[in-house]
């Protein structure tokens, strides 16, 4: 069975003659894998794009943290008959790109192979998520890395901030706890941790599956069926999250570090990704506090006074939770005045609200460079998995302009009100800076 | 394939190298012409998305900052984003954001680079904007003092907040010490706090005019569609003599140097080596490339003679890496970054490092590494191709590096060239002792 949708009209508002010829297309393989692709045989390549929900750090379980990051790790340290060195040796030979990571929700896969070594990368791929052999070599490797990344980052204010926002806001809540683990658990993890990890949370039931490139659908098919097959059937977690509600209250916290700069992150309760209202927060975040020079804090806190080199918000939707939070540093002496602005920005706000130009010139962005960050295999695949994450439907590519086009500013006024008041602010300080 | 015997296997696969990956990389198709007051037009048509990469290099960097004003090549780049003739301060990035572009723009030691991605109709403003802010720029003194103290916010974030960042620096600039590499790209704390308005106007007019600037345009247009559009934008700006780059040179380095820092905040001991190595400019692009090749093989990833002696034999260190630019006007850098196992002393790590390059001078490079690095190098810089901005940004550091654009094409059968004598004797070049800077990251000392 096979869906085939037609990713035209992207480009719509961008301009109207433009196409854009790629078409995802859903596969369910005999074998019971549903797979999304998309198309592209101009260049020999095929990205892979894999995702295991509920599977990341956040499902450690307590006194085996870091158990999850760890695991990532040692998938790429041989697998099957092939030993660490056996193993890499191999994906050198054929050029392919391979990598795991585990983030707070999933664990993440991302392949690159020319298409002529599909099988090999494939048949790589399904060895080191099915028979990676933890030989104990590579496990003390791993654990001597860990821990030294660990103790990198134990000096770095950035990672002091992290830290610190973590525990002001989540408490004893798993979304609270150190991904990458501590001294403790670290040394204490084994090779048995690793394949617990492996039964209970990479399975058939939680994987989603993306590819783009120069693969036909029956290849891909055939791939799965064929290397896969040993994937377990079904999740089976030894750690559950429970819904957790950042607190609407204010809070400051200040973390004493003696340097230059004071870092700062600030933020509220967010939005979830499958709120009704999440398009709007994501064109009113781009407003208030997207990437570049353009949002009202960069305006406000770096253009007209100076105060920051960069400054940014972002919704972080979580599966059991939503924050939604900004960063910048600014030199000590000027700290006072850059949270001052900042509270002064977001109570000016909640007055006024944002403009009818503010909101059609972020519609305007929005739509018109969405299809410009899809422009290799690897994001196309990425994309894709997002749009089967959260189920935003195979017409989400068609869609999602007029989207973001119907929003009203009374929709978008209504949810800064309601979201942003300066009221609830919560804040994380690292440095020496007076707020 | 499957039933191919493992010996005949890397034979098949190195044929397949030969023609599959270089077939692919070999086929983008390279357009140029001038325009009559010098602008330099490259076009890399490639109609995969309808959608353009304009990008503009100027060569110009921050090596040319007059003396005691470091910073100045990086400080004009922000300026430039505060106004030109025709758009007032902040217009640049309104207009840009509000038709779908994503820009930025780069200082690099040898160029400075603006650049955009957008919808290809939309390429006549991006033209009209650049063109204008080429022609001066119209920044008032107020903006100018809030941008500086914007770079100096940068430089505090990005180097003061970081030992790491720091030490990098301070190994740098213990490397050249004449040569204008010297100064750090964002500047010295004390010179960037100086430079004025005048400074950046005055280095504007000098440096960005047509005849000093390659412009690279990759993506859905042909250079017949882009000519008459260059013409019209930049074809009426005014040619200038180009100001000769004169830098000074590095004096032969006779003693190797060491740099120490040690900082409060260091919780994990590291140890770097750098040694000044060859260039594209500085010989030929085949001697640059043999030494890419070799710093490759040497120290990145889990396969490197490196990481397999220190990491997974003697398990001295926990982790290596090393890095080298061979695009840079004057000398490039190569250095080797360690971090020691938990309980081994640097002093331990750094001689296990010596005796490890020694070892790897004498026994020379085994035929299956040097096959599997190319091999990864090769299809490294086939995905890299795969985004606009990236290509115009490869093309962009081959002709500013002064090699034929063609060079593009030709990537991977440059690599495939490299020959295991040519990987030893960048070796030979590279490791003397004498032309090195060794850098440690330490804790306080405890009291």
């Amino acid at each position: 069975m096979m869906k085939r949708l037609l990713l035209t009209c992207l480009l719509c508002v961008l301009a109207p003659a433009m196409s854009f010829a790629a078409s995802v297309q859903e596969i369910k393989t005999d074998n019971g894998f549903t797979i999304w692709l998309s198309e592209e045989h101009s260049l020999p390549l095929i990205s892979a794009s894999l995702l295991f929900t509920q599977a990341g750090t956040a499902y450690d379980p307590k006194g085996k943290e870091g158990r999850a990051n760890m695991t990532a790790s040692l998938l790429l340290e041989g697998a099957a008959d092939r030993d660490s060195k056996a193993f890499n040796q191999r994906l050198e030979e054929y050029a392919i790109r391979l990598n795991v990571g585990a983030d707070e929700e999933t664990l993440g896969v991302s392949l690159n192979t020319l298409s002529e070594h599909r099988d090999i990368a494939f048949s790589m791929l399904a060895d080191a998520l099915i028979r990676p052999r933890f030989d104990a070599d590579a496990i003390e490797r791993a654990r001597n890395q860990l821990l030294s990344v660990i103790a990198q980052q134990s000096g770095s204010p950035y990672y002091k901030l992290m830290r610190g926002w973590e525990k002001a806001t989540y408490a004893t809540h798993p979304y609270g706890q150190e991904a990458l683990g501590n001294e403790k658990t670290i040394a204490a993890l084994q090779a048995q941790d690793f394949k617990d990890y492996l039964n209970r949370y990479v399975s058939k039931e939680n994987i989603i599956i993306s590819l783009a490139g120069d693969i036909t659908a029956e290849e891909a098919k055939r791939l799965f069926d064929q290397y896969f097959i040993g994937l377990p059937a079904t999740r089976d977690a030894d750690s559950t999250l429970e819904e957790f509600m950042v607190p609407a209250t204010a809070n400051q916290t200040t973390i004493p570090h003696d340097a230059p700069q004071t870092l700062i992150k600030f933020g509220f309760w967010g939005i979830k990704r499958d709120d009704p209202r999440y398009m709007t927060a994501y064109v009113l975040n781009h407003i208030i506090g997207g990437s570049g020079l353009g949002s009202i804090l960069a305006q406000e806190i770096r253009i007209k006074r100076g105060l920051a080199y960069s400054v940014q918000m972002q919704l972080d939707p979580k599966d059991f939770s939503a924050e939604w939070a900004g960063l910048f540093s600014t030199k000590n002496s000027t700290a006072k005045e850059a949270v001052a602005t900042l509270k002064q920005t977001l109570s000016d706000l909640q007055k006024n609200g944002v403009s009818h130009e503010q909101l059609a010139a972020a519609k305007s962005y929005l739509t018109g460079s969405f299809l410009l960050n899809l422009d290799s295999n690897g994001d196309i695949a990425r994309f894709m998995t997002v749009m089967q994450r959260y189920k935003l439907g195979h017409d989400y590519l068609e869609k999602r302009n007029g989207m973001i086009e119907a929003i009203t500013l009374e929709q978008v006024n209504a949810v800064l009100l309601e979201m942003l008041n300066p009221s609830r602010l919560r804040m994380v300080a690292v440095g020496k800076g007076e707020l | 394939m499957a039933l191919i015997k493992p010996a005949l296997l890397s034979l098949y696969a190195l044929v397949w190298f030969a023609s599959g990956i270089a077939h692919a990389a070999a086929n983008q198709p390279i357009e140029q012409f001038r325009l009559d007051n010098g602008l330099e037009v490259i076009v890399l048509p490639n109609h995969r998305v309808p959608a353009v990469n304009h990008m503009i290099w100027y060569r110009v960097g921050a090596a040319d900052d007059p003396d005691g004003k470091s910073g100045l090549a990086h400080y004009l780049e922000h300026l430039m984003f505060k106004g030109s003739p025709k758009f007032g301060a902040g217009e640049y990035t309104r207009l840009i954001d509000e038709n779908g572009g994503n820009h930025n723009a780069f200082t690099s030691r040898d160029t400075t680079s603006y650049y955009v991605t957008i919808g290809k109709d939309k390429l006549p403003l991006v033209m009209q904007l650049e063109a204008d802010r080429m022609k001066a720029i119209t920044v008032n003194e107020e903006d100018a003092k809030k941008e500086n103290a914007v770079i100096q916010e940068e430089r505090r974030q990005v180097v003061d907040n970081s030992p790491d960042a720091q030490l990098s620096e301070q190994i740098y600039a213990a490397l050249f010490r004449n040569h204008p590499y010297h100064n750090p790209i964002i500047g010295w704390m004390h010179e960037i706090q100086n430079l004025s308005l005048k400074d950046a106007k005055d280095f504007h007019h000098r440096n960005y005019q047509p005849a000093n600037a390659v412009l690279i345009v990759s993506g859905d247009i042909t250079a017949e569609e882009l000519h008459p559009l260059a013409q019209k934008y930049y074809g009426g700006l005014e040619r200038r003599p180009v100001a000769e780059r004169v830098w000074k040179k590095e004096p032969p380095q006779l003693a190797a140097r060491s740099v120490t820092l040690r900082h409060p905040h260091v919780k994990q001991p590291s140890i770097s080596r750098s040694y000044t190595a060859t260039s594209i400019h500085k010989s030929d692009i085949k001697h640059a490339l043999a030494t890419y090749v070799m710093s490759y093989l040497l120290g990145s990833g889990k396969n490197s003679v490196l990481y397999q002696t220190l990491v997974v034999e003697q398990k001295l260190a926990s982790d290596v890496d090393t890095s080298y630019n061979l695009f840079t006007r004057g000398e490039g850098e190569l250095k080797i970054s360690l971090i020691p196992e938990a309980t081994v002393e640097l002093s331990v790590l750094e001689e296990a490092l010596d005796a490890a390059l020694v070892d790897f001078l004498k026994n020379g490079v085994d035929a299956d590494s040097l096959k599997r690095t190319k091999r990864t190098m090769q299809a490294d810089a086939i995905y890299a191709r795969e985004g606009l901005t990236s290509m115009s940004n490869v093309m962009g550091w081959i002709i500013t590096s002064g090699i034929p654009p063609e060079t593009f094409n030709k990537w991977t059968t440059l690599i495939d060239s490299i020959t295991a004598e040519d990987v030893m004797q960048a070796a030979r070049e590279t490791f003397k002792h004498e032309q090195s800077v060794t850098g440690y990251l330490l804790p306080l000392e405890a009291k």
